[in-house]
């Protein structure tokens, strides 16, 4: 009980903490990075101050922010000794990054979609007879059926994520090969790091099988010509890159990888993602390709309104779903999101050409993003409006 | 709503790191397999999990996102009013602590980033 009083009061604590922050309103001449496009249209001026206020200035543990409006750089802005120099864990968003490098490599010919995963990482002793029945989509649908417990909010003993990132795992991809079928694959969606992982060690196969180590090739492939030069992806002890939650990258670089989206996978004049993928990533897969509306006690690992395509959530399911269907009903009906633990975002809206990359350690107190994106798109159209 | 399953990870892990409300709590034996994890007494488990967190996130911290010591200390305990001690060691490139029975310590490499020892 003294426990629970104390978190109580902890919250309080928190709820009542503001923040100092800097916020600077267009790049500086010490930037590590530059936006992705060298020209566009005429920026117009913007009012940022209510996106400032709702991130900065309330309860939210926020430590950056990063608005790109057409590709151009509009606001950033940080706070708790972060600058634009340091690089941030993704967390979950860096499941994204994972199903873009997948993509690449299914352009390439080094994989494809409907491969059985047991093709490039053989079954384990132990593994369910069907778990080859699993294909490199539904991994990066989340329709694989395995069994997999991702909720840290039940019993960290039994948490799957927790034991596979911070128990003994070293083969992190083949803990997972070991979970029970739970679902006919492509029948039932479930949130899973598991799924996620298990996808970097299916990658990882199908390059060691043309010589390519994965770490390199997604430099080589992604991170060099897509300009994101902070990006650092951890690995298990075996090499796999950590898909499910070990990408770290300054917050211009998490907003440029959403701009590569909004920008159908081409950067400066080069294609980076293949033809196709963006379009592909953002559709819902058959499970969840219905709107449902949200949940009045929490979704908790599944889409709880809006969708989830192929590593990216969807803020609805079909273009013409209504807003009591939507992950963020302050968000416009277009918006697809990179997301992770602890805050951290990035928001793509195509019809206002924006991205918003946001940061923070939000640990104690669950960060609600739905506000952050209608009062930046809020602002847009004002700006806009006013040219 | 959707963000639910963003549920923290540092209160359960506190709640279940103080003993009654482990009993109350009903910690069961972990790991599914038995292959990788010992399955042993459950509040061994989830302290060796609680350090595990702290000490890898807390590598990653100081060694990639490069921020203070005492904000990477921070950063991976179970909670803010929980400790776990850390021991960073910038010139080895690495992370120990302890959290009540377990200690972990995880290793950093240029590039490649933070891992916990086996």
């Amino acid at each position: 009980m003294r426990m629970r009083l104390a978190l109580a009061a902890l919250a309080v604590a928190v709820g009542c903490k503001s923040s100092s922050s800097t916020a600077t309103p267009a790049p500086g001449p010490d930037a590590d990075t530059t936006p992705p496009a060298d020209s566009g249209p005429t920026t117009p001026s913007f009012d940022f101050s209510a996106v400032h206020d709702e991130i900065f200035a309330g309860s939210w543990k926020s430590e950056g922010l990063v608005i790109f409006y057409q590709g151009q750089l509009v606001y950033e802005e940080y706070a708790a000794g972060f600058t634009a120099q340091n690089r941030h864990i993704l967390y979950s968003a860096s499941k994204s990054i994972g199903a873009a490098l997948v993509g690449i490599a299914i352009h390439d010919g080094v994989l494809a979609l409907k491969d059985s995963l047991c093709k490039y990482a053989p079954p384990p002793s132990g593994a369910d007879p069907t778990l080859c029945d699993t294909t490199v989509e539904h991994l990066l649908h989340m329709t694989s059926g395995l069994e997999w417990a991702e909720d840290y909010g039940s019993d960290p003993a039994t948490s799957n994520v927790l034991q596979m990132l911070y128990g003994h795992q070293n083969d992190m991809g083949a803990y997972v090969q070991r979970r029970k079928r739970k679902a006919a694959p492509d029948t039932l969606f479930n949130y899973s790091s598991g799924d996620s992982t298990l996808l970097s060690r299916v990658l990882r196969g199908a390059l060691a099988n043309i010589g390519k180590d994965e770490r390199a090739w997604a430099k080589e492939k992604l991170f060099d010509p897509a300009g994101l030069a902070s990006a650092v992806f951890e690995s298990d002890q075996t090499g796999t890159l950590i898909f499910s939650s070990s990408c770290f990258m300054t917050p211009r670089d998490m907003a440029k990888f959403g701009q590569l989206y909004l920008d159908d996978g081409v950067y400066k004049g080069v294609r980076v993602l293949p033809e196709g993928w963006v379009k592909y990533s953002i559709a819902p897969s058959a499970p969840v390709s219905q709107p449902s509306p949200k949940s009045p006690d929490g979704g908790g690992y599944r889409p709880d309104g809006g969708s989830y395509g192929a590593g990216i959530w969807l803020n609805s399911a079909t273009p013409t779903a209504t807003p009591d269907t939507f992950m963020y009903a302050e968000a416009p009906v277009d918006t697809y999101s990179f997301e992770g633990h602890w805050g951290q975002k990035v928001f793509m809206v195509p019809s206002r050409k924006l991205v918003i990359a946001r940061t923070g350690f939000d640990r104690d107190v669950v960060f609600q993003p739905g506000p952050m994106v209608g009062k930046t798109v809020a602002a847009i159209d004002k700006g806009v409006k006013g040219q | 709503m959707k963000t639910s399953r963003l549920l923290i990870l540092a209160l359960p892990l506190a709640l279940l790191s103080v003993p009654d409300a482990r009993a109350e709590a009903g910690v069961p034996d972990a790991g599914d397999d038995g292959a990788v994890v010992d399955p042993g007494p459950p509040n061994a488990i989830v302290d060796d999990l609680a350090a595990g967190l702290a000490v890898k996130e807390g590598c990653s911290c100081v060694f990639i996102v490069q921020q203070s010591d005492a904000y990477c200390a921070s950063y991976g305990a179970p909670a803010s009013y929980l400790e776990v001690h850390l021991t960073i060691d910038h010139a080895g490139n690495s992370v120990s602590g302890t959290f009540l029975s377990a200690k972990r310590t995880a290793h950093f490499v240029d590039g490649s980033g933070c891992t916990l020892d086996p």
